[in-house]
């Protein structure tokens, strides 16, 4: 028998291919037993709000079977009109995060271990039920205390309901805007934000703003924004230390020193009098004190020692304020990123000040404000006399005397004030997803705060700070598993109420953290529970939403055609009813996604300004030292100052770092994925001999971190810019972010006035890393 | 008698081995391809012959890609009391009772490669379910082995139904 | 027959990269890791390019998002040795991915660098299989992928329209990134209809193409941005 060759390599060749064949037949895709095999394959989109910002856009789902598989915008949403955002995009890595606890847990052993135990959800109620009942019963309520995201919806309402029929005034949510509504407050009365009329403004002049990566109206924003630049009908002007996405879209980008931002108002202010080039009728109808404003103006401000404080050549600071004149209507606008800074609500005040110098508060393509959706307000509250008593107890985070509504609300108060037992222990604390700076400081102060707060609750659904934190976890579901509303941010001008249904029912034993609190009302007694008279959440958010219906305004979402039609009508007077009855209205309601109001009405004097004069009010009370920008001492040791900015879409937001999808993109303008970088202007990086992509310490006196350097002529030579928000890892579970958080480089000064960290005056020096 | 040269001899000695190997193989092959047990023997052409339409129990067919896997419901809506004295049906009412879903085993098989889409063939196409599926509707018991559908086959009825032959019409 | 192409609007275009993550939850793209990112073996079919020029403080940045080019004489059909990456008929590059042997001859003709090879196998967390969209394949290791104008649309619109008895309309198949670009900035059609958006766009005095000397004539348009970027 003689064998070729070639049936030799026939034999082996025959071999060689079973061996993958017999791989791909015994692939699990085939597995004849798994029961993903074979599934009904049933489609659908299923409306519903993102709740991964504040922004609340409205989206659809597609849904197959029981799984999520895709986000698209819901179109008739008249905030995103059917677009979606990164981070929205990547939503349903939350759902699916290999990170979500599966069900409630309890802490066994050591405090500062995590090991965990598997309770029933029978179990863990009790626990927390008996805790409560116990503190109230020994009169200690108050020591009880809830820590939350700001959200603009009924869950936030449902909270302070349950606290306050509790007998808690801690109820601590932290929200990033506080110094705009601050600002508000203080020149026109209301503790509110104001809409920006973007589509009708000829020119933005955005002190630092992220109007197009960071506001919760953002997708509002960028559909403007492409709109006019297509339409040739835009000009942006950009002011801010660093190039920003904003500072690249902007027509133009001037460079200033830090905290100087409202210094240059009062400059362009200053050119604005001194030329006339104000509004008059609107100064003399709408405004107070511009007298005192006028004279603190020509006699404080000299333009020559704005240019050289705030860094904007003299012809620059001249331009701008004829430009924001001619460009009529202009809006001159600012955000949280103003508010980092030691000297924030002059900052703000002042740059608002242009708006009523322009006349451009309640007008078209100026500022407007926000009319609420007339959903149907909670019941009152009956309170119990425990409650009463203990709601007369001093609020835990500080009542330093203050003129401003929210000056006591800041995380450092409130950690500090809890951890110091001052004015009292806390006795249980309650945590719900509160934002970024809550958890970067939590991690800070660990020890602490469980050395002094005896029993820590988590309704986190992720493994992450916050649970680590806790003595038990009764794990919330994502906002695709629960019924959810949702009220536009008063960033945009008509208000819109989005609302849905579960996507998906909840996975493992996640509860969503409103029918949990519902359930431990009925524990709690039939004087407490009977301030909680629904069934379940769904039935608590459809009695609000029937307040849509009765109002007789407005209209659940439709096309644009419709939409502008009802804007005409009500504008004029009118409104016509689409639906017969409640129950019409509400599946409608929930089929579309939500309500709306297009229309706007100006000139409504008293809910514009709702201070006494009824009158925009200038301030001119300002200490010298407030002008000035507030520049931390030059310091040998530490020659360069620290930039720190929110990327885009994660401001304040803690669970991004779940979403590796939208994670590895947030550097792209740096070709970086998983890195944090630290921005270097050319000149500065020649002098300490860093090249591009170096690794290096960046270091303060309070710590030092490793970064890529990323050479970047968008910076000053004096400052060097570091990312927030930015994991290393994707799926990075607990802790190992934590290491690398830029926030810890911050030294701990705070605005006094509004309590709100300083970001902006830590100095700091960088070298290169040994090795890589 | 003549030597066997070396390389004659080691020749033999690697196709002996390649063969036990390969018939290993095929052993094992064999075995992962075939042997499908569905949980109850079920009987198709009992129920086609009492009337029941493909899509009394594939409800999907016409308007997703999947045609659907027989829901539980869909058996308790006839099978409210037994009907037979059978062994099976016994075992059925046992399932309904409990309320414990049939894990039917999927018969025939796609590669992970392919997009299939019932809607597009039976809705759109007007391709009878036979075409594919055979005389499935005259078996009285469960076909023990897995069917493949394989490319030339359909590849062949689009060159005669001039559908598209473009790769990414079918690969995904 | 039709000839699908995109025009981007690099004025409008704000480099926000939601038609990056669009594009990897749509077509099943695992995300990256650390090591992938040293090697530079991260996958990404649509990419942010930035264009930073200039020096402090007068410096200008364009953000130039980057899908496949669907050239109408793409470079890597004609070194594909098995035929698996072809011209289709109505001008999509395809790549069919059973067929490729990963010899990756593609990925170092394609100019544009938009052809991705997969160096691993996609890790997915069993969590994370439950969003995977089952018109769209999980790749293997060892094949080379890339943008396919989200061809699965393609098929799915087209079996919507004759399920309706009806033509199929240009708006009816847009591919994810289009789908989700909040400026408008990504516009997408018939480029041979002359009625069309794209067809429109594709001819005006700001249109251009990448790398256009080249003669692989793409189906991506570019408009320039205009004078407000100095």
């Amino acid at each position: 028998m003689a064998i070729k060759r070639r049936d030799f390599l026939k034999i082996g060749g025959g071999l060689s291919l079973s061996l993958p064949l017999y791989t791909c037949i015994s692939d699990k895709s085939y597995n004849s037993t798994s029961k993903s095999n074979w599934l009904a394959g049933v489609e659908q989109w299923v409306p519903s709000v993102c709740q991964a910002c504040p922004g609340g856009c409205g989206i659809m789902v597609r849904v197959i079977d029981d799984r999520a598989v895709k986000i698209e915008g819901n179109p008739l949403h008249p905030l995103n009109k059917g677009k979606v955002c990164p981070k929205g995009q990547a939503g349903l890595q939350l759902l699916y995060s290999p990170e979500r606890v599966r069900g409630p847990l309890k802490k066994v052993g050591d405090r500062n271990e995590e090991r965990w135990e598997t309770i029933s959800w029978d179990e863990a109620l009790n626990t927390v039920s008996t805790k409560l009942q116990q503190l109230r019963e020994s009169g200690k309520s108050h020591t009880v205390a809830f820590a939350g995201k700001n959200q603009q919806n009924t869950t936030d309402e449902l909270v302070s309901r349950f606290f306050e029929v509790y007998g808690s005034p801690n109820f601590f949510k932290f929200d990033e805007w506080a110094a705009l509504k601050n600002a508000y407050f203080v020149s026109q009365g209301i503790y509110d934000l104001m809409a920006v009329d973007l589509k009708n403004s000829r020119l933005i002049l955005s002190f630092g703003a992220n109007f197009l990566s960071n506001w919760p109206n953002v997708m509002e924003n960028q559909r403007i924004y492409g709109e006019k630049r297509a339409e040739g009908d835009l000009k942006i002007i950009q002011i801010e230390p660093r190039f920003s996405i904003e500072a690249s879209r902007a027509d133009k980008w001037i460079p200033i020193n830090r905290g100087s931002e409202g210094l240059l108002a009062l400059g362009i202010a200053s050119v604005l009098i001194k030329e006339r080039l104000f509004n008059q009728a609107f100064v003399e109808r709408f405004t107070s004190q511009f007298n005192e404003f006028r004279s603190f103006i020509l006699q404080n401000i000299s333009l020559d020692q704005v240019s050289e404080m705030t860094g904007v050549p003299l012809s620059s600071i001249i331009e701008i304020a004829k430009e924001f004149h001619t460009r009529h209507p202009a809006v001159a606008v600012s955000d949280f990123n103003l508010s980092y800074s030691a000297n924030s609500l002059f900052n703000i005040l002042a740059v608002h000040s242009l708006n009523a110098l322009a006349g451009n508060i309640d007008s078209p393509g100026g500022f407007l404000r926000q009319r609420q959706a007339p959903v149907t307000e909670l019941p009152p509250v009956t309170l119990d006399s425990v409650a009463k008593k203990a709601l007369s107890e001093e609020e835990h985070w500080g009542t330093t005397e203050s003129d401003l509504p929210l000056r006591s609300k800041n995380t450092k108060d409130m950690i500090d004030s809890m951890v110091n037992k001052s004015p009292y222990g806390i006795n249980c604390l309650f945590l719900s997803s509160p934002g970024y700076q809550f958890v970067s400081y939590i991690q800070k102060k660990k020890a602490e705060i469980l050395g002094s707060i005896p029993f820590i609750v988590s309704f986190s659904p992720f493994m992450d700070e916050t649970s680590s934190l806790a003595d038990l976890i009764l794990p919330d579901t994502t906002f695709y598993e629960k019924w959810q509303d949702h009220h536009s941010s008063p960033l945009s001008k008509i208000p819109i109420v989005g609302i849905s249904k579960p996507v998906i029912q909840p996975l493992y034993q996640s509860r969503p953290l409103e029918s949990t609190l519902l359930t431990l009302a009925r524990t709690m007694g039939e004087d407490f529970a009977q301030n909680f008279p629904w069934s379940d959440y769904k039935e608590l958010l459809l009695y609000r939403m029937k307040g849509l219906f009765r109002a007789k305004k407005g209209s659940i979402f439709s096309s644009s055609y419709e939409e502008a039609q009802l804007r005409i009508l009500e504008e004029r007077g009118w409104w016509t009813p689409q639906h017969n009855s409640e129950d019409a209205f509400i599946k409608d309601l929930l089929e579309k996604g939500g309500w709306q109001d297009p229309s706007y009405h100006f000139n409504e004097r008293s809910f514009v300004y709702q201070n006494n004069s009824q009158r925009f009010v200038f301030v001119s009370s300002f200490e010298i030292e407030d002008v000035g920008s507030n520049e931390s001492q030059e310091n040998e040791d530490y020659p360069l100052r620290l930039f720190l900015f929110d990327l885009p879409f994660t401001s304040s937001d803690s669970s991004s770092k779940n979403m590796p999808w939208y994670q590895e993109n947030l550097g792209f303008r740096f070709g970086i994925l998983w890195k944090i970088w630290v921005e270097v202007n050319p000149e500065t990086a020649g002098a300490l001999g860093i090249r591009d992509k170096d690794i290096v310490w960046v270091e303060s006196p309070q710590g030092r971190i490793k970064a890529v350097a990323r050479i970047f002529p968008g910076i000053g030579p004096e400052i060097v810019g570091m990312p927030l928000n930015k994991t290393e890892h994707p799926l990075a579970s607990k802790g190992e972010t934590d290491i690398n958080d830029p926030l810890h480089l911050l030294e701990e000064t705070y605005d006094e006035r509004t309590g709100i960290p300083d970001r902006m005056s830590t100095r700091v020096k960088i070298y290169k890393a040994r090795g890589r | 008698m003549k030597k066997l040269r070396k390389p004659k001899k080691l020749g033999l000695v690697l196709v002996g081995l390649t063969l036990v190997v390969s018939v290993f193989l095929l052993v094992i092959l064999i075995d992962s391809w075939g042997g499908i047990t569905q949980p109850l023997p079920f009987n198709h052409k009992i129920h086609t012959d009492n009337g029941l339409a493909c899509e009394d129990c594939h409800p999907n067919f016409m308007e997703y890609a999947s045609s659907g896997r027989p829901e539980l419901e869909i058996c308790a809506s006839c099978h409210e009391e037994a009907l037979t004295e059978s062994e099976e049906e016994k075992r059925l009412m046992e399932y309904i009772q409990d309320g414990n879903e049939i894990d039917w085993v999927r018969l025939y098989r796609i590669p992970e490669d392919v997009y299939f889409s019932h809607r597009r063939h039976v809705a759109v196409g007007n391709v009878e379910c036979a075409v594919c599926h055979g005389d499935i509707v005259e078996s009285t018991r469960p076909p023990s082995k897995v069917r493949k559908i394989s490319m030339e086959k359909c590849m062949d009825c689009h060159e005669d139904q001039e559908a598209n032959n473009d790769c990414i019409a079918c690969h995904r | 027959m039709r000839k699908w192409g995109m025009v981007i609007d690099l004025d409008r275009c704000t480099g926000c990269q939601a038609c990056v993550v669009a594009c990897k939850a749509e077509n099943n793209v695992v995300f990256s890791d650390p090591t992938q990112e040293e090697t530079h073996r991260a996958i990404s079919w649509m990419s942010v390019l930035t264009v930073l020029e200039g020096e402090y403080p007068d410096v200008k940045e364009s953000y130039i998002p980057r899908p496949c080019m669907h050239c109408e004489n793409p470079p890597c059909v004609k070194v594909c040795p098995v035929g698996a990456t072809y011209k289709n008929p109505e001008g999509i590059v395809a790549q069919v991915y059973t067929r490729c042997i990963g010899c990756r001859y593609c990925t170092n003709n394609c100019p544009y660098t938009l052809k991705y090879f997969n160096y691993y196998r996609p890790r997915w967390s069993n969590e994370m299989k439950n969003l995977l969209n089952p018109d769209v394949s999980k790749r293997q290791v060892g094949v080379v992928e890339k943008c396919s104008f989200c061809h699965h649309r393609l098929q799915k619109a087209k079996e919507d329209a004759r399920f309706e008895k009806r033509e199929l309309r240009e708006e009816d198949y847009v591919p994810a990134c289009v789908q989700t670009c909040p400026t408008g900035a990504l516009i997408f059609g018939d480029l041979q209809n002359p009625k069309s958006e794209v067809h429109r766009l594709s001819k005006i005095s700001r249109a251009f193409r990448l790398l256009e000397e080249l003669g692989t004539e793409p189906q991506v348009f570019y408009l320039t941005e205009g004078e407000w970027h100095g």
